[in-house]
């Protein structure tokens, strides 16, 4: 049962690394507006390539 | 906009607008005019089209003529530096407050600026705040060029003199927040798993395991303690230093006995503890805060007058005239004032005439005449041509300001003289249960743990006792009550168009009994004029003379008229049909609106050189015509045959003799503007301002419950028609200054009523700050209104009582939830007196309680919602 200790330790440590990223990402700000991404998220990203691809196509 | 009669079934490719007379064609694509062609080629060209793939219709009509100098005040070094966010040797960053942002297509083409506008680096909106951050190059691009590029695609960045001297980063707090919150989550989690011993003691778990276990849970257990539930422990020292209970009085007692038996309980390896427990509390009241902080990411409540006037002003140095910021006016400044602008500061006038709007400061709808070397209050508009005046104070000492600060001085004065303790502290219902809540909890701890030592002599079951009672009367459902029902609550009036500014605020909405109205602007509509026409039948081309002298004239009145030229016509050639106005359109549906500044320098120009000759009459037209402008009083126009519009006595003045029949003069209640061809006075226009749809309704609806009164600072034309609107027992007064409206609200707090105040001008906010609950009615929401517990749309006006009641409906919610909560309590207390209550009981009965009550309180205020005909959805 001593494994325990051993698996215990390994999950509270990858639970402490997720906690560090949150807070990291907090105080970068990302958890500052959190209505706006839900739009930007509706936007095509290159465009051009999409059309550039298109006509290579044809 | 009025709606036209001839309507092509098609509509604006880029607003929507119905395409009228106006049309503009490109591409076999609809316009409704050429400003919005204009924005589509501009887009076109830089490829930026998907602007129109991503939302319906989503431009923004450019409803004022761009006026070209706007924005010069952006020249200037010192106020940008005031605006701007931070700055470093290439780049700065400013943050614009853009009201037109609306849709999914704003936020994609002002992301995409920078393809616009070179110099711009990148921008980013944020939506619910309606703000645009952007960084850019200062020596590639200036800020006064970005705010044109900005105006042009109809996203105007509004900038107030508040913007000026605001400091300090309202993003902090907020993150501080979710830190709380995510420690406090990540605890629970792990603790909860360390705690599984606990749950499942069939399994005989190694002790030496356990208490390892526990040592793990309370080092886990300390950031929750230390700094997520640090709030709630300061906050109620400080309310018992001060000898008050507030509902985080018993939220601190139950932390500290769950953490203190829990410690005890480890270290001793008397027990597992209840650190499980611990720190899903904290969580789930972190939560609550989360909640409840989400619903106020909107709109600013705190507007004084620093939000209402305009931040730069035309000042004369020498031969030139320069813009500058409004706070480096000093006295003796000769100032421009143009038409529609507002009077910066208090002054006397140069000019020899001119006529100012008081309405938003005094209420007064009809604007006053001004003579040369009489004193212009700040906060008055230009209604006329433009005016020079001469500052005689600063900005922040005009007569305005400090009735302002006299009202909230005196105000606060009197809240504490009278022991009114209404708004003197702002309670939470739940902070008022508290105290009741926490003698009770202590009460029965007592009690119980004094029984069991008397039963048993072993102290250690009195402690466990009375530890448990406190813990399990944690107060987790009590505290999320309030904040999810009203985070749901003032979601939903925000859907309906009502911002509300706080909980506090909705529970005193919720005890309201009386009900004072203001009347211009709120239970009229400014927009909304009718036309009636009295006098001799007119000709058509008599008609199109005065249609040109009224496109003249900048007087508020010609807009109105212009807006319902059509009825004009038909009352005034007693024919039915259209009139088609000499530019072809079929009526000037663009002037309706009081507000719109139809002004250009064009305009000021043809006004000020009377022999000008344009004529609106006919474009080959190429006889001689003259206008000339008398502010206030009255206009003429002489086109061979000499055309006057004007008040009676103006054109009495001119020689113009009666040529109709005036015999109801005295029944009149309206604006008249008379009208003379050349010596004869042929008829009389007049004009009223509507009620807004559904007033007379909301009125009677609400009058059944509450008491209602009108008080308004116009005069009384129109009392026979609202006399019937109130019951017998309303108070109706007119004439009104700001302080003897302030002073009716005060004597009618002294009487005991509650009073909500309704009002949109200046002159309201004396009386809509010393009310128990003030609402500002607007009719943008991004344009200034006075402080006030809710801003809400005009538009939904009609919808008061709905409104009312079911705030009214909210209450009763939380203290059903308390009822809930406190079923909850009781089971718990039976475990917790009969000395029976296990982490694993705690662990099951505080997420269940807290769950259950923000499950109830959404469903709840959702339903009640929409029996109140209220939307739920936007």
């Amino acid at each position: 049962m001593e494994v325990m200790y051993l698996l215990i330790g390994f999950s509270l440590s990858v639970a402490l690394l997720f906690l560090g990223l949150f807070i990291w990402a907090v105080r970068s700000g990302q958890f500052d507006d959190s209505s706006t991404p839900s739009i930007r998220m509706l936007f095509d990203s290159n465009k051009n390539n999409h059309n550039n691809k298109n006509e290579n196509k044809r | 906009m009025k709606a036209t009669n001839v309507e092509e079934k098609t509509t604006c490719y880029h607003c929507g607008d119905p395409c009228g007379e106006h049309t503009a064609v490109l591409d076999d694509k609809h316009f409704c005019c050429s400003g919005c062609k204009i924005v589509f080629e501009l887009l076109q060209e830089n490829n930026l089209c998907t602007y129109y793939e991503l939302d319906d219709q989503p431009g923004i009509k450019l409803e004022e003529m761009f006026i070209s100098g706007k924005f010069d005040i952006l020249e200037d070094d010192e106020v940008v530096n005031r605006l701007i966010d931070f700055r470093d040797e290439y780049t700065v960053q400013v943050t614009l407050s853009i009201p037109a942002i609306h849709c999914t297509s704003c936020v994609w083409l002002l992301e995409n600026l920078h393809k616009l506008a070179d110099g711009v680096l990148q921008s980013r909106v944020h939506f619910m705040r309606k703000e645009l951050s952007i960084t850019y190059r200062p020596n590639e691009i200036s800020l006064k060029k970005i705010a044109e590029w900005l105006t042009k695609t109809g996203y105007e960045p509004i900038i107030q003199l508040s913007d000026l001297d605001e400091q300090g980063n309202t993003a902090k707090p907020q993150r501080r927040l979710w830190q709380q919150l995510g420690v406090a989550g990540f605890a629970f989690g792990n603790i909860m798993l360390l705690s599984f011993p606990e749950y499942l003691t069939g399994l005989g778990i190694d002790p030496n395991m356990q208490f390892v276990f526990g040592l793990l849970s309370i080092l886990l257990a300390l950031p929750v303690l230390l700094y997520s539930g640090s709030d709630y422990l300061r906050s109620a020292w400080s309310a018992i230093q001060n000898r008050g209970i507030n509902l985080d009085v018993p939220i601190a007692l139950g932390i500290m006995a769950l953490f203190g038996r829990s410690l005890y309980e480890i270290l001793s390896g008397t027990g597992a503890g209840y650190l499980d427990s611990f720190a899903g509390f904290i969580f789930l009241l972190l939560l609550g805060k989360m909640v409840q902080r989400k619903t106020f990411e909107h709109l600013r409540f705190d507007r004084d007058y620093r939000s209402y006037f305009p931040i730069s002003v035309l000042r004369k140095e020498g031969e030139q005239e320069k813009a500058v910021s409004v706070d480096s006016i000093k006295e003796g400044d000769l100032l421009r004032i143009r038409n529609s602008e507002v009077i910066p500061v208090d002054s006397i006038l140069l000019t020899g005439h001119a006529n100012i709007d008081y309405s938003f400061v005094t209420g007064e709808s009809d604007p006053v005449s001004i003579e040369e070397g009489e004193m212009l209050y700040a906060g008055g508009r230009v209604a006329g041509p433009s005016i020079e005046i001469s500052a005689t104070k600063k900005v922040n000492n005009s007569r305005l300001t400090e009735l302002w600060n006299k009202k909230m001085d005196q105000e606060e004065h009197t809240d504490a003289k009278s022991g009114d303790a209404q708004k003197a502290y702002m309670s939470d219902l739940a902070d008022r249960v508290s105290p009741w809540f926490t003698a009770t909890v202590i009460a029965i701890a007592l009690l119980a743990s004094g029984y069991w030592l008397l039963a048993n002599p072993d102290p250690g079951l009195a402690a466990n006792v009375f530890t448990a009672v406190l813990i399990v009367a944690c107060p987790c459902a009590l505290a999320l009550s309030g904040p999810f029902t009203f985070g749901n609550a003032l979601n939903i009036l925000s859907n309906n168009g009502i911002f509300v500014k706080n909980t506090g605020a909705l529970e005193r909405l919720s005890q309201i009994n009386t009900i004072v109205f203001d009347k211009t602007g709120t239970l009229t509509n400014q927009n909304d004029t009718q036309l009636e026409y009295k006098g001799e039948p007119l000709a058509r081309f008599q008609l199109s003379a005065f249609e040109s002298l009224f496109k003249h004239s900048l007087h508020p009145l010609s807009r109105s008229i212009l807006a319902n030229f059509n009825t004009f016509h038909n009352l005034a050639t007693q024919k039915k049909g259209e009139f088609v106005l000499a530019n072809g359109a079929s009526s000037y549906s663009k002037y309706s609106g009081i507000s719109s500044a139809q002004t250009t320098e064009w305009q000021e120009f043809s006004n000020d050189d009377a022999k000008k000759n344009s004529s609106g009459l006919d474009e080959n037209n190429t006889t001689d015509t003259e206008y000339q402008e008398y502010a206030g009083r009255g206009a003429v126009l002489k086109a061979g045959v000499t055309y006057t519009a004007g008040s009676l006595a103006f054109l009495q003045e001119k020689g113009l003799k009666m040529g109709f029949q005036v015999d109801d003069r005295s029944t009149t209640d309206g604006s008249e503007v008379f009208l003379g061809i050349n010596d004869t006075i042929v008829g009389r226009l007049t004009l009223q301002q509507q009620l807004r749809d559904g007033a007379a309704s909301v009125i009677e609806k609400l009058s059944s419950t509450f008491g209602v009164h009108l008080l308004t600072g116009d005069n009384d034309s129109r009392a026979r028609f609202l006399r019937p609107m109130f019951p017998s027992d309303s108070a109706l007064k007119f004439r009104q200054s700001p302080e003897q409206k302030l002073t009716f609200i005060q004597h009618l707090k002294q009487k005991g009523r509650r009073v909500l105040m309704i009002g949109d001008g200046l002159n309201d906010a004396g009386a809509i700050h010393a009310a128990d609950f003030g609402v500002s009615l607007t009719e943008k929401i991004s344009s200034f209104s006075p402080a006030c517990d809710a801003i809400m749309e005009a538009s939904v006006f009609s919808k008061l009582d709905n409104i009312i009641h079911f705030c009214r409906s909210s209450i009763t919610i939380i203290w059903v939830s308390f009822a809930i909560s406190l079923i909850y309590n009781l089971t718990g207390l039976v475990f917790a007196v009969t000395g029976q209550l296990t982490p694993l009981i705690a662990a099951i009965l505080m997420p269940l309680s807290s769950v259950s009550i923000m499950i109830f309180t959404t469903l709840a205020t959702k339903l009640t919602a929409k029996s109140h005909n209220l939307s739920v959805w936007k």
